[in-house]
């Protein structure tokens, strides 16, 4: 077993931990602080609080930083944060809605956006378990084909379905996980309007650093401001964390450990270096180990060299 | 002799029948002479592609680069200027510079060839600049290739992969995509260097970030529409583009950019800007143009590009001195000589297999083929291609006989050369120069030209001109006639002047006869200082003269003599007009360095040019422009009718206002408001004077393009010599409505003066915007007169 393949993403190892899934909670685990990270979370769960006031006006959160440093990651658990809060806290049913993978970088701003809108609206009428009846997710429906409005027209009406629902003894919201917006801040900046209560839009950026650019492209007063977590390459220290977490978690898992030297090595990168990096070469050094048929002892420094040489060729 | 022609290498002509430089796209290196210009030239690249190869692509055999944390600093580049009249093969250098840059570097040169011809400015240069590169799809490959060299950097930066793979990244043994799937290497923070690296190159934040984006996958036809000058497209606008490349600013700096791209690693670039004259001629008119053009050859060299530029002899002077600064070596094209012709035909016949041979032509006959091309390359090859066809049909070697009789026609220098050359050095020093003089009743002593010293009417200077002396029976006839026309006018002097070449063993004759050497024309100082001391002794016998005008009075032919010298007059005017708009064109020349040049000296000079050609009377009046030329004057006619009238300007400040109610004191208080309205107006008089010289401006133009007209004819307009001459004309005007355009700073202001001075009744009846329009038009019409007549006297040819 590769330590560095977490439960439930054997088929894609690098995705994000997703603890809000089915069977997915212990993900939670997996969760270590680098990169801002922690701090990151819990400037999120201190805004949360019991999701109420979340809800009330709705928001969007932005995690900010660069490509590969756990921003998806983050969000999802930051998702899994608030659907726990909301079902123990005002017991509110929250339907999260991961639309990370709809769209892509070189669509139109506003193409990607009604492309958005219109898997939720599928995806709200075809979850188990779905909030609204067919005429609800009909009048969504042609209230996003209302043109260039159509977008805003759906969500408001969206967000007055899911506060009729609680007004029936239902209380629901929504959570989107946007597609990664890369370099579209002006799409961001978008959703901020787009906002409204009961629901909540989770987006990332690769590109943003600079949350008061952000806040200076939204031209409008909104009710509630956007939550910007910036994340940023890893620290000091950082790769040692990370790999004592999975080694630990894989404690009896029949992988021979990792020699210091290798994670002294990841972790002195002069160059900026990301959670994914370490992942990525972790992981595919590991399945090389584990191949062999002369499988080590202890995973060294001349194992990861010849690792790196037998792989980099394009072939 | 045979009518077969044979077949073979023989056959082949190697000579090309147009003789105008093609440009090529491959390897093969056009046959060239290796004048002193050429190995100039060659020798300037030669130098920037050994930096090149010397500085290799600055990354070791280790994949580590001497600095990691930068791009190796590209080879300094180099700016060369061609310049030379037409058909000197200032393109054909340019082509053999690109082929040569090919050559040496097979994978990673890079040459653009572009006309400034096609375009009316840098915008639209650039815009065919870029259509080069995305032809050649190369652009992307660069941008990834840089973008590669970020990732390459990054490897080796981290310390934790071993350095063969940076350098197997940047051999192209991998690729990012393959490290971003195997090692997790993250676009967008490559991609985001990337962006920081170019912006470090450019002012232009939207340029950078576009070509960030040829990086990643999905924008490329995106950004090269908007590289193109397209509007961006909405995956650009949701990136911060809002707006086309659409100035020349914009333009200059995207040309910059791409030159780094191109000079980027082991990469040699070349960019050829042909007939860059008509772009600086444009330049000069707005007062970022040169300085954008400045900077153009400040960021080519900095970024390791070679740039050539080729254009007239003019470019030198459009320069200036402190853009001269930046060009490293300016490339004078000089005229062929025997010499270089011989090693042309020698190259050329090898070239088609028939080994380093003369064959058909004799030495004399190159010589005298030189001769008759006045070295100039283009006609050289053209002849050369002609003399060998009939050789090629008649056999035999060809001979200076034969090479006139193959090639009538064809001579560059006339008869017309030799005779305005001699009546332009005769102006100089102050003589009256008559033409078609007859000495004496004798058929044998009419002279072509005659400068008259003394009374009487036999002393003096008289010039027989001719063609190419072959045959003993020409030099015989020549000889027999300037021995009669001394016999003649005992105290004149006779010299003979011929348009072309003279056989060597024929020259002792003529010597003898006309007790002087035959000088052959060139224009050259060489023939100027073998004319002026019979010229200057003409003039220090004319001194004595005080009130005869020295015309001949013989008595005999008087109607022959008046008519001879009717005709002369016409053609002295025509002279005179000429030289007033050469002076004209050197006065402002002059005045380009000095700022405080106002219109009204301009205009003054302008309607003294104007006076001068009136008074001269210079064109007959019965000559009327070909509908195609006298259409563009017309065009102007018509727009200074539509908006420029003086009077009426003035008119509307003695209308009588709103206010005006029939009371004395208060129409007179308000035209004196309203006149003193117009006037105060900021550039109204400056303006006024301005469009009123430019008018003037054009009028004389007209004045000497009918007279060019004149002078030519349907059937002479066509000649390249008439078509030179008309471009001088053009670019003359150009030159001194540049002058004019570029002083003037308040046209902006201007328009909307004239709306206000006109009064809300002539603005109701024309629309106020209409008006404005019709001022842009007037100027645009000025603005773009030279190009247009030149356009129209092309198709006449």
């Amino acid at each position: 077993m590769n330590p560095f393949c977490p439960p439930g993403l054997q088929g894609n190892p690098h995705q994000p931990l997703r603890p809000w899934d089915d069977g997915l909670d212990c993900h939670t685990a997996y969760y270590v602080p680098v990169d801002h990270t922690q701090r990151a979370f819990e400037q999120f769960t201190e805004l949360a609080g019991d999701a109420a006031d979340l809800f009330a006006v709705g928001r969007l959160v932005i995690a900010a930083g660069p490509q590969g440093c756990g921003k998806t990651s983050l969000l999802n658990r930051c998702v899994w944060h608030l659907r726990e809060s909301a079902a123990s806290g005002v017991r509110t049913r929250l339907l999260v809605v991961d639309l990370t993978d709809e769209c892509s970088d070189n669509q139109p701003v506003p193409e990607r956006i009604r492309h958005v809108a219109t898997m939720l609206i599928d995806e709200l009428e075809n979850m188990p378990r779905a909030p609204f009846d067919a005429a609800v997710v009909a009048e969504l429906r042609v209230r996003l084909d209302d043109g260039e409005r159509g977008p805003a027209r759906m969500y408001r009406q969206l967000s007055t379905q899911l506060g009729r629902l609680g007004e029936q003894g239902n209380p629901t919201a929504v959570a989107v996980l946007l597609p990664a917006s890369a370099d579209l801040v002006d799409e961001l900046a978008q959703y901020a309007g787009l906002v409204g209560p009961r629901l909540v839009f989770l987006g990332e950026s690769s590109y943003l650093v600079d949350e008061a650019d952000l806040r200076a492209r939204i031209k409008r007063v909104l009710r509630a401001n956007p939550v910007v977590l910036q994340l940023g390459p890893l620290r000091k220290d950082d790769c040692v964390r990370f790999t004592d977490n999975r080694m630990a978690l894989h404690d009896g898992g029949g992988a021979p450990p990792l020699h210091p030297e290798v994670v002294a090595t990841l972790n002195t990168s002069e160059a900026p270096f990301t959670v994914l990096h370490v992942q990525k070469i972790l992981h595919g050094l590991y399945e090389f180990v584990l191949g062999r048929e002369d499988r080590p002892e202890v995973v060294t420094q001349e194992h990861l060299t010849q690792y790196l040489l037998e792989s980099w060729r394009w072939s | 002799m045979s009518g077969h022609p044979p077949a073979g290498p023989a056959a082949v002509n190697p000579f090309a029948p147009t003789a105008v430089a093609a440009i090529s796209r491959g390897t093969q290196r056009p046959v060239t002479v290796r004048t002193a210009a050429v190995r100039r030239a060659t020798g300037v690249l030669d130098t920037y592609l050994a930096a090149c190869a010397a500085a290799g692509d600055g990354v070791g055999p280790d994949g580590v680069p001497d600095d990691p944390s930068a791009v190796p600093p590209p080879v300094p580049g180099n700016v060369v200027a061609v310049v030379g009249d037409y058909g000197t093969g200032k393109t054909h250098l340019a082509d053999l510079l690109m082929v040569r840059l090919r050559e040496a570097a097979p994978d990673n040169g890079h040459t653009v060839y572009v006309e400034a011809s096609r375009s009316a400015s840098f915008l639209s240069l650039y815009r065919e600049f870029m259509g080069v590169l995305r032809r050649d799809h190369d652009l992307p490959a660069r941008v990834r290739e840089y973008y590669t060299d970020v990732v390459a950097d990054w490897l080796v930066q981290t310390n934790v992969f071993p350095p063969e793979i940076a350098a197997g990244l940047r051999g192209g043994e991998t690729t990012t995509r393959h490290l971003a799937d195997t090692f997790g290497l993250t676009e967008a923070s490559h991609v985001q260097e990337l962006q920081r690296r170019l912006r470090a190159v450019t002012r232009s934040p939207d340029i950078a970030l576009a070509l960030s984006l040829l990086a990643r996958e999905g924008f490329e036809a995106d950004v090269l529409d908007w590289l193109g000058g397209a509007c961006p497209a909405a995956s650009l606008t949701g990136r911060g583009i809002a707006g086309a490349i659409d100035t020349d600013s914009a333009a200059l700096e995207a040309m910059g950019v791409f030159a780094l791209l191109y000079g980027h690693r082991n990469h040699r670039f070349m960019l050829v800007v042909d007939e860059i004259e008509k772009l600086l001629l444009d330049a000069a008119r707005a007062p970022e143009g040169l300085a954008g053009f400045k900077k153009l050859l400040e960021v080519f060299a900095a970024a390791g590009g070679f740039l050539v530029i080729v254009g007239l002899p003019d470019v030198v002077t459009m320069l200036g001195p402190s853009t001269l600064d930046r060009v490293g070596c300016v490339v004078t094209m000089p005229p062929l000589d025997s010499v270089d012709v011989r090693e042309l035909v020698l190259e050329s016949n090898a070239s088609v297999g028939r080994g380093r041979t003369l064959d058909p032509f004799t030495p004399e006959a190159l010589q005298y083929l030189v001769q008759l091309a006045g070295g100039s390359p283009r006609r050289v090859v053209r002849l050369l291609h002609r003399c060998h066809a009939d050789a090629v049909q008649a056999g035999g070697p060809m001979t200076p006989d034969r090479v006139r009789e193959a090639a009538p026609g064809l001579s560059f220098f006339t008869r017309d050369h030799v005779v305005a050359a001699v009546r332009h050095l005769a102006g100089r020093e102050g003589l009256r120069v008559e033409a078609d003089r007859r000495l004496s009743a004798g058929e044998q002593t009419l002279v072509d030209l005659w400068v008259p010293a003394g009374r009487g009417g036999t002393g003096g200077v008289g010039f027989m001109v001719t063609d190419s002396v072959l045959t003993p029976t020409e030099a015989r006839r020549l000889a027999d006639a300037g021995r009669a026309v001394r016999r003649a006018a005992p105290g004149a002097e006779v010299r003979l002047l011929v348009a072309g070449w003279v056989s060597p063993d024929l020259d002792a004759t003529l010597t003898e006869a006309f007790g002087a050497a035959p000088v052959v024309y060139r224009p050259d100082r060489a023939f100027d200082d073998a004319l002026l001391p019979s010229l200057r002794g003409a003039r220090g016998a004319r001194r004595g003269v005080t009130a005869d005008d020295g015309r001949a009075d013989d008595g005999g032919g008087a109607d022959v003599l008046a008519l001879t010298e009717q005709v002369e007059q016409v053609r002295r005017q025509q002279d005179a007009a000429r030289e007033v708009l050469e002076r004209l064109a050197e006065a402002v020349d002059r005045a380009g360095s000095d700022a405080a040049l106002r219109a009204e000296a301009l205009e003054a000079r302008v309607t003294g040019l104007r006076t001068a050609l009136g008074a001269a009377g210079v064109v007959p009046p019965e000559v009327l422009l070909p509908a195609g030329l006298q259409q563009v004057f017309d065009e102007v006619d018509e727009a200074a009718a539509q908006v420029f009238r003086l009077p009426q300007v003035f008119d509307v400040a003695f209308e009588p206002g709103p206010a005006a109610t029939g009371r004395r004191s208060g129409r007179s208080r308000h035209v004196v408001e309203r006149g003193r309205d117009v006037l105060a107006a900021a550039h109204a008089l400056e303006g006024l004077g301005v469009l009123q010289t430019a008018l003037t401006l054009a009028t004389s133009l007209q004045q000497a393009v009918t007279s060019w007209w004149a002078r030519h004819g349907a059937d002479g307009a066509a000649t390249t010599a008439a078509q030179d001459s008309l471009r001088a004309l053009c670019l003359t005007y150009d030159e001194l409505f540049g002058q004019l355009e570029r002083r003037f700073t308040g046209w902006d202001e201007l328009d909307s003066w004239w709306v206000s001075a006109t009064g809300d009744a002539r603005r109701a009846a024309l629309g106020s915007s209409s008006t404005v329009r019709r001022t842009h038009d007037l100027r645009e019409q000025l603005h773009g007169l030279g190009a247009s007549v030149l356009h129209a006297g092309r198709r006449l040819a």
